[in-house]
């Protein structure tokens, strides 16, 4: 029962990796589909930093350590992105 | 190399910061140069990364063929975008320890504390996170980005200058009503903060993106940026060196010589960069200039001062051998300063200028029993296998590559053995160190790398999706790639994941038989990944003649999944070792803290392909 969360974090993890396929395979290539994927990969990256990482029980410091790059990076690709973007 | 072990030395230095204080220093007692070394590593540590990417993909380009900072997918925007994500926080990076030592010296020659120290120390901090990674565009704006964009940004430069301001205002209060003795090294502090009211303004000239039309690549540059980073930046420096003389070698400096040291530099650095300002015609960068009578003046009252600037400096030099030879024996405490450094049982220990009876006392004892020469070893085997790769066009140069590979290998295998039989045993847990009390340094140690991989990782697929938006022809999905395969794969690898964890509860729990059937089953998965990878790659460069230089899209995709796959290898090779010494039972309930990080390191191998794998597999 004590591995229970991790399993399932990992079951939800494979499980929506499978997803992300069929997504795929229902409108390659479209905007929407892209949208999903991103969205699917950016919740399954958050569950496995929150339960295999196990960052949601260290210190706020160490929290605030990995989201500011995070913040930072994200600054960083949206000006990229949005260089010459009318 | 340089951009590595840069990261690799913040992290270092900032858990020594954090960690391995004195008894009794707290947060709130440690000297102002200290905290502004912080802040200053802080800064190193999120941008040397992006230039740590910039420079392999550069790399990558020029040694094995790939096209990243190709004109067609607007490389040479990408290429700035890296390098000023970087290139701006650096300045802060030179800047931060003089305005550091600046706010040591004044108080001990204004004879008042510090004026609104914990203002500063907001200020700092402000400029460091977020703001100095918010103005890198500024040296983009006339590269034809967005008008938004200039916008954005011309504000986030102006806003930067207000912590500045603060900072300085700061200085300057704690200098009123106060008694000043001129020694040199005041001297020296209060032309940095003269300089660099002067660059600080012309600064504020170039945040605006109008009149940057009008200064771009002109000579209005080279002064301001001089005025901050030779100024401000190198007098500081100078006081600092100045101040420190006694404490590292005993001796004082000839007075006399320095002063006419600071005389001069002060008046030659003037004469050379202020003309400057009146050449914001005259193009940079050039090796000559045309003859115009509203240019010669300028340029020979420049050169000129150079001359003066660059004598000054020997006096520097001279005064330095003259102290180490001929200088007087200086007293304890030379200066009557009151920080702990200069308390009298320190002055002339072999530790050198010690915060607190804990780094002092502890000093010798403490360095007794980890004593190795395996860091050199990695150094130079990591230094000649990159000479290899650049090296890599020649014939012979896979064959340096390979010897630094051996180096590498018999440096680390070597250190973990002797890790493994216990030789760096360390006490720690010194002294108060909220807010890291409750993390094991080592711990701390990755969580502070992991977030530097975070920008590594973010800056390469984020080159990856402006190559994306930037280019209008790209390989159908699933034209190139076996979406059922890479899908196998990543199932393989979160399942990895999960083992990672589960043998890390199970050693936490004391299970020893269980965690090293748990790792030994991660590492049968992490194998599997990369064997899968590989079967992959050579199916894709034999079989379909994909490489990394066929097009963007080979450069993208053997790039990212390569530095992924050279992740897994890393997490596979700290597997054999964590078995290894799991096996000789080298951990326990208690002591499991490097399972603990291999863990950390597996899952954020696991969150990058978490990315990878839709980026490249089925966008």
């Amino acid at each position: 029962m004590r591995y229970i969360t991790p399993v399932a974090v990992w079951l939800y993890l494979v499980v929506t990796t499978v997803g992300e396929v069929l997504v795929y395979y229902s409108g390659p290539g479209t905007f929407s589909v892209d949208i999903a994927v991103g969205v699917i990969a950016m919740i399954n990256a958050l569950l496995t930093a929150l339960f295999l990482m196990n960052i949601r029980k260290e210190p706020p410091v160490i929290q605030y350590l990995m989201l500011a790059p995070l913040a930072l990076i994200m600054v960083l690709i949206l000006t990229m992105l949005f260089a010459f973007a009318q | 190399m340089l951009a590595t072990s840069i990261t690799v030395g913040s992290v270092n230095i900032l858990l020594t910061v954090a960690v391995h204080r004195g008894p009794g220093m707290t947060w709130r007692k440690i000297p102002m140069f200290s905290w502004f070394m912080l802040f200053t590593i802080i800064a190193m540590l999120f941008s040397f990364p992006s230039l740590l990417a910039a420079l392999i993909l550069l790399f990558s380009d020029r040694v094995l063929g790939t096209m990243f900072y190709s004109a067609s997918a607007g490389g040479s925007i990408l290429w700035d975008d890296l390098f000023w994500f970087f290139g701006h926080p650096e300045v802060y990076v030179v800047l931060l320890p003089a305005f550091g030592l600046i706010a040591e010296i004044f108080p001990v020659f204004t004879g008042r504390p510090l004026a609104e120290k914990n203002i500063i120390l907001v200020c700092t901090g402000a400029i460091v996170v977020p703001l100095s990674y918010m103005v890198w565009s500024h040296h983009m704006f006339l590269t034809g980005i967005t008008l938004s964009e200039n916008e954005a940004f011309s504000v986030a430069t102006i806003l930067i200058s207000l912590p500045f301001d603060v900072i300085i205002l700061a200085f300057i209060k704690t200098l009123t009503k106060s008694t000043i003795r001129l020694t040199v090294p005041m001297l020296f502090c209060i032309g940095s903060v003269f300089l660099f009211i002067i660059g600080g303004i012309t600064g504020v000239f170039l945040s605006s993106f109008v009149l940057d039309v009008v200064y771009n690549n002109t000579y209005f540059i080279v002064g301001h940026f001089h005025y901050v980073m030779v100024g401000a930046a190198i007098f500081g420096l100078i006081a600092g060196l100045y101040y420190y003389i006694p404490k590292m070698t005993g001796k004082l400096y000839h007075e006399k010589m320095a002063n006419w040291h600071f005389v001069l530099s002060f008046i030659g650095f003037n004469v050379l960069y202020f003309p400057m300002f009146f050449l914001y015609d005259m193009p940079r960068r050039i090796y000559t200039y045309q003859s115009l009578p509203s240019w010669d003046l300028f340029n020979l009252i420049s050169t000129v001062g150079a001359f003066v600037f660059a004598a000054a400096q020997i006096l520097l030099l001279a005064n330095i051998i003259y102290t180490l030879r001929r200088g007087k024996i200086s007293p304890p405490n030379p200066w009557g300063a009151t920080t702990l450094e200069w308390v009298p049982l320190f002055t002339g220990a072999s530790h050198g200028a010690g915060y607190g009876a804990g780094s002092a006392a502890g000093g010798e004892e403490h360095h007794v029993g980890h004593q190795t020469t395996r860091p050199i070893w990695l150094s130079a085997g990591i230094a000649i296998s990159f000479l290899g790769l650049a090296l890599l066009p020649y014939s012979w140069g896979i064959g340096v590559f390979v010897l630094g590979l051996a180096i590498n290998a018999y440096a680390i295998v070597g250190w973990m053995s002797d890790d493994i039989h216990e030789r760096f045993a360390m006490p720690w847990g010194l002294g108060e160190s909220w807010p890291f009390s409750a993390i094991p340094k080592m711990r701390l140690g990755m969580w502070i790398f992991l977030s530097t991989d975070v920008i590594v990782f973010g800056a390469i697929l984020g080159a990856y999706l402006y190559i994306r938006s930037f280019t209008t022809v790209w390989p159908a999905v699933g034209s190139i790639h076996e979406i059922p395969l890479g899908l196998a794969n990543t199932i393989v690898l979160l399942t990895s994941g999960l083992t990672a964890y589960l043998a890390l509860e199970s050693i936490k729990e004391g299970n020893q038989r269980n965690m090293i059937i748990w790792i030994s089953t991660t590492f049968v998965l992490g194998a599997t990944f990369l064997a899968v990878k590989g079967a992959e790659w050579y199916n894709l460069y034999f079989g379909k003649g994909f490489s990394w230089s066929t097009n963007l899209a080979g450069s993208t995709y053997y790039f990212t999944v390569g530095l992924h796959a050279a992740h897994v290898t890393v997490g596979l090779l700290l597997m054999a070792y964590l078995i290894r010494k799991a096996m000789m039972g080298g951990y326990t309930k208690e002591n499991h803290v490097g399972v603990e990080n291999f863990a950390l390191y597996w899952a954020f191998v696991d969150i990058v392909w978490v990315f990878v794998f839709p980026l490249f597999y089925l966008l």
